[in-house]
């Protein structure tokens, strides 16, 4: 009677001399990952005081994993990994945590995960691109570049215009989006013309490029999209500003505050507010 | 041959049901209500189900078919089931009282109506807070020609272990219980860590209590009834669509999906246009056919549902594997959507939209409290058009206005500043057109529901705007719904689907003129008192300190304009005295901040002597019985004037302040008069109804001890 008794009372201490955890399991589970970076990651993730602990080998890929089995479960552990980005034997991570891992910790993705970049996972970012936060986006220094442009055609001074066109033309070749390819050769155009006008008419091609990549990649802070119908005949022209406020660089003394703002890019607060 | 023989089967097969479709199939099901106990967090809870289960089972139809639905009602109390979003004869409707015979306990009610639309739909009570409590279901109408599809449905609810009128009547108390619950009690101390000390004290300026964009703190968010739910079958290039359906009482969900966009096919039943976004939010009582794809085989991607507030989610399963993750939506940065408020926000109580036009879901204010910002496409109403012209007949419009309002503080939601009892019933013409201009003045999003009805949502979309029942409006926007009075006659409700706004009397009454008598409702007069009685309740709070140096307390019943105040200061002796209050009164202004009052008061202190108050008056503090009469004003920072006169002349002006939130738990209060007596004091939250309490009065002293809050 007395021993039954004591059974009960006895196992929980096995369970701690054994794995300083009550209810001590112990399971091997699959973890992918590449480096001691992630080695690091994967068991911070992982590891829960008074819960967990993982213990993680980069080259077998695999994890020694001590749970106590009344307070969570290998599910459970196996589901925060993955959200720090390191997909497993029972969840694969979020397309944005794995991009958010330093170069030297993405590792080969499964296939049913890769499917999902190659497909180009949701509709205005690609499964690699960071999702809008308040940090550094890659297109704000092609943006900052733009801006000198436009302040240039904005001043009016034919001669002021070609620096600044070409700077944009370098900065927009060094990235590899197709849609940056193609602005940059419209940057070089405004750079070759001679004549404001020129400029100008060759400005507006380039700014429907730079919008296009703008929307694609959200810029850390608030991009105006504007339009002054009048331009060309009334065929009407759009650039990009900084600030909400209109100054022209089609006109610009001539016409400095004609057009609107038909959207907002990026920044925070500011949903794309269209006008139909 | 032996195909062509089966084909040749199939077809006479195909034209026999098109002809038993034409000769009105009659589809029966029968509804077992019944009280349940579940026990969804480890605690065991009173429930209502349906045919044993919750949520209650889904019913499907086929376009043309005749429902007979027979609801057996085994409880001892009453019930109601509202077909919602279904074009049915108005005594089918399911508002008891107003528009069908409320089913009583221990009874059967039989529902039988023709099903002249498709789509995804849902039912649940309209009785009292059943909904809250397991009584909702989902209704699906197949086309007529429909080719099977893979299709789901995702019935999402919201689940909380409190009993829904203890909910009720905590709103209306203006708990922060929920607040700490899910950390977002924004108090003084997580603004001064944060940096956002200046904002807090702006927006209690401008009479604003902590933001949050839902009231109420579940414990649990339901999928089907479950956590989460796994669907198999799938393999690649599968397309899915999913008929989500918000069955919740009062949380808003977004839906996204890890495999990849979602493509939106139909709202509220009726179909769209497709459109592909990376997330929607699906408002509460609306229904989203949602078309996902399959990207792989060998993993189940997640189809996640996150209730607004961001503290929990629900997830759908689809495919067979490893199960690839959607990166979950990082929680609200609250200060930054307080900052917003503020700006919105005039000292008066209105709410100034800036100078922008908002409309439509397309700019979320709440974007600035979301980490990930503006990045993913978002669905909003301007992107749905319907795929066949909506353009209503040819007929007279006529316009109505209806001004969402609503005093947070003490959860008073109404339209045009009055409840649905205080408003007589609208009068509509049987073929004319009705525009509702719709603005939302009021603090949180409504998802505004029309029964009997599809509106058209005026969204720049011209003959094509979509047609939805319920519209969530935003704060500060303003949007035009349509709709032609195309039903024969009755009553229709138009209210907030939110059920804690809608039972304080967020809506109005649509009847058509020359309605025939309704059967189900044999005293009209009656019933309709039974209606308006839901926004007349009182309901009763207190806050009842015992402390060593005395017991200080306030009991309060009040409902949408009427106030019953008591409060006491009692010593522990009669050298410390005695002291009761108590005062009926009444809200006078919209925004609730001035109460007139009358009442009476009766103190006794041994020993002391007369005082002269600020006005040179003497006080007759230590034995005084008077009637009074004075008013009450709420000032910026939330105090409290009050200024009195009772019957020998004498003047007392009062201000006070409660539950400065100085920290996530706790709270300091203090007052002064012109009497010269003041009080200071703290607590401590432990739990709902009970807090570590300690307070300094200049009549009874130090003291510490329990103050239970209900």
């Amino acid at each position: 009677m007395k021993i039954t008794f004591l059974v009960p009372m006895l196992l929980p201490m096995w369970g701690i001399a054994s794995a300083q955890l009550p209810n001590a399991r112990t399971e091997t589970v699959r973890i992918e990952g590449n480096c001691d970076q992630c080695k690091q990651t994967i068991e911070t993730a992982g590891t829960k005081k008074g819960e967990a602990t993982l213990s993680w080998d980069a080259d077998t890929h695999l994890a020694e994993l001590t749970y106590d089995a009344t307070t969570t479960s290998a599910d459970a552990v196996l589901k925060r990994v993955a959200y720090a980005g390191y997909d497993n034997e029972r969840y694969l991570a979020p397309a944005e945590a794995y991009a958010a891992l330093d170069n030297c910790c993405q590792y080969e993705r499964a296939p049913q995960a890769a499917a999902l970049t190659a497909d180009g996972q949701g509709t205005t970012h690609g499964g690699h691109q960071p999702v809008a936060t308040s940090q550094q986006s890659p297109i704000d220094g092609v943006l900052h570049a733009y801006f000198k442009l436009k302040d240039a055609l904005v001043a009016g001074d034919a001669k002021s215009v070609t620096a600044p066109a070409t700077a944009l033309a370098k900065q927009l070749g060094e990235l590899s989006a197709p849609a940056a390819k193609q602005a940059a050769t419209h940057a070089a155009a405004v750079a070759k013309a001679k004549t404001l006008d020129d400029q100008r008419n060759r400005f507006v091609l380039l700014s429907e490029h730079l919008y296009s990549l703008t929307k694609a990649n959200t810029p850390s802070s608030a991009v105006y999209y504007q339009h002054c119908p009048m331009y060309n005949k009334g065929k009407g022209a759009n650039w990009l500003s900084q600030e909400k406020a209109i100054r022209n660089p089609y006109y610009g003394e001539q016409m400095l505050t004609c057009g609107s703002v038909v959207e907002t890019l990026g920044g925070n607060g500011a949903e794309p507010h269209s006008h139909n | 041959m032996g195909i062509q023989r089966i084909h040749g089967v199939l077809l006479v097969l195909l034209m026999a049901g098109t002809l038993a479709a034409t000769a009105q199939r009659t589809v029966r099901y029968d509804l077992n209500v019944t009280d349940t106990v579940v026990n969804y967090t480890g605690n065991a809870r009173k429930a209502i189900a349906i045919n044993g289960q919750l949520p209650a089972p889904t019913l499907h139809f086929t376009e043309g078919d005749t429902a007979e639905i027979h609801v057996h009602n085994h409880m001892h109390h009453e019930t109601s089931i509202h077909w919602h979003g279904i074009l049915l004869p108005n005594e089918q409707d399911g508002v008891p009282y107003l528009t069908t015979a409320p089913i009583k306990g221990m009874s059967t009610h039989v529902y039988r109506f023709p099903i002249r639309q498709s789509g995804t739909y849902w039912y649940h009570s309209h009785t009292m807070l059943q909904e809250q409590i397991g009584l909702y279901g989902a209704f699906i109408i197949h086309k007529k020609d429909e080719r099977p599809v893979h299709e789901e449905v995702m019935l999402l609810s919201d689940w909380s272990d409190e009993n829904p009128h203890q909910i009720e009547r905590s709103l209306h108390r203006a708990t922060d219980w929920y607040g700490i619950r899910k950390g977002a009690t924004q108090s003084y101390g997580e603004g001064l860590l944060s940096g956002h000390l200046g904002t807090k004290f702006i927006n209690e300026w401008k009479r604003m209590h902590a933001m949050d964009v839902s009231d109420v703190y579940y414990e649990r968010f339901l999928l089907n009834g479950d956590a989460e739910q796994q669907r198999p079958q799938y393999r690649a290039g599968d397309k899915v669509r999913v008929r989500v359906i918000n069955g919740s009482s009062s949380t808003y969900f977004w839906l996204t999906y890890a495999g990849g966009p979602l493509t939106v096919v139909a709202s509220d039943g009726a179909d769209v246009e497709p459109v592909t976004v990376d997330r929607l939010i699906v408002g509460v009582s609306e229904t989203y056919d949602v078309e996902v794809t399959i990207p792989a085989d060998g993993a189940a991607y997640e189809l996640v549902a996150t209730s607004e507030d961001r503290i929990g989610q629900v997830s759908l399963w689809l495919g067979d594997g490893v199960k690839q993750l959607k990166q979950p939506l990082g929680k609200l940065d609250y200060f930054e959507g307080m900052k917003m408020m503020n700006d919105m926000m005039t000292v008066g109580g209105d709410m100034k939209d800036m100078g922008m036009d908002m409309s439509l879901q397309q700019m979320d204010m709440n974007a600035v409290m979301y980490p990930e910002g503006n990045g993913p496409k978002t669905l909003n109403y301007a992107m749905l058009r319907s795929p066949t012209p909506t353009a209503l007949p040819d007929k007279p419009f006529r316009t109505l206005h209806f001004e969402l309002t609503g005093n947070m503080n003490r959860y008073v939601w109404t339209i045009n500043n009055k409840t649905v009892s205080e408003r007589d019933k609208i009068l509509i013409k049987k073929g004319e057109n009705i525009r509702i201009i719709l603005t939302n003045n009021s603090m949180m999003r409504h998802p505004m529901h029309l029964h009997g009805h599809f509106f058209r949502v005026v969204n720049g979309q011209g003959d094509y705007a979509p047609l939805k029942n319920v519209l969530d409006i935003m704060p500060m926007e303003t949007d035009t719904l349509e709709f032609n009075a195309s039903e024969e006659y009755g009553d229709w409700f138009f209210h907030c689907h939110i059920l804690y706004h809608m039972m304080s009397g967020m809506g109005r009454i649509f009847t058509y003129e020359d309605s025939p008598p309704n059967p189900q409702i044999p005293d009209p007069e009656e019933g309709l008192r039974k209606v308006y009685a839901d926004d007349r309740r009182f309901y009763l709070g207190a806050e009842i300190g015992i402390e060593s140096n005395a017991s200080d307390g306030d009991v309060v019943l009040e409902n949408t304009r009427w106030a019953w105040q008591t409060d006491w200061h009692l010593g522990p002796n009669k050298r410390r005295g005695y002291e009761v209050d108590t005062r009926f009164g009444r809200y006078l202004d919209r925004n609730q901040f001035l109460m007139a009052f009358a009442g009476g008061e009766w103190r006794y202190r041994e020993g002391g002597h007369a005082d002269r108050n600020w006005f040179g008056q003497t006080n007759t503090k230590d034995d005084r019985t008077a009637f009074h009469i004075g008013l009450q004003y709420t000032l910026p920072w939330f105090i409290v004037a009050d200024l009195r006169v009772n019957h020998n002349g004498y003047v007392r002006l009062q201000i006070e302040r409660d539950d400065i939130p100085v920290t996530a738990r706790l709270r300091l209060r203090g007052l002064y008069n012109s009497d010269g007596e003041y009080t200071i004091g703290a607590k401590y939250i432990l739990t709902k109804y009970i807090s570590l309490s300690s307070h300094y009065d200049s009549d009874m002293g130090l003291g510490g001890g329990l103050t239970f809050t209900y």
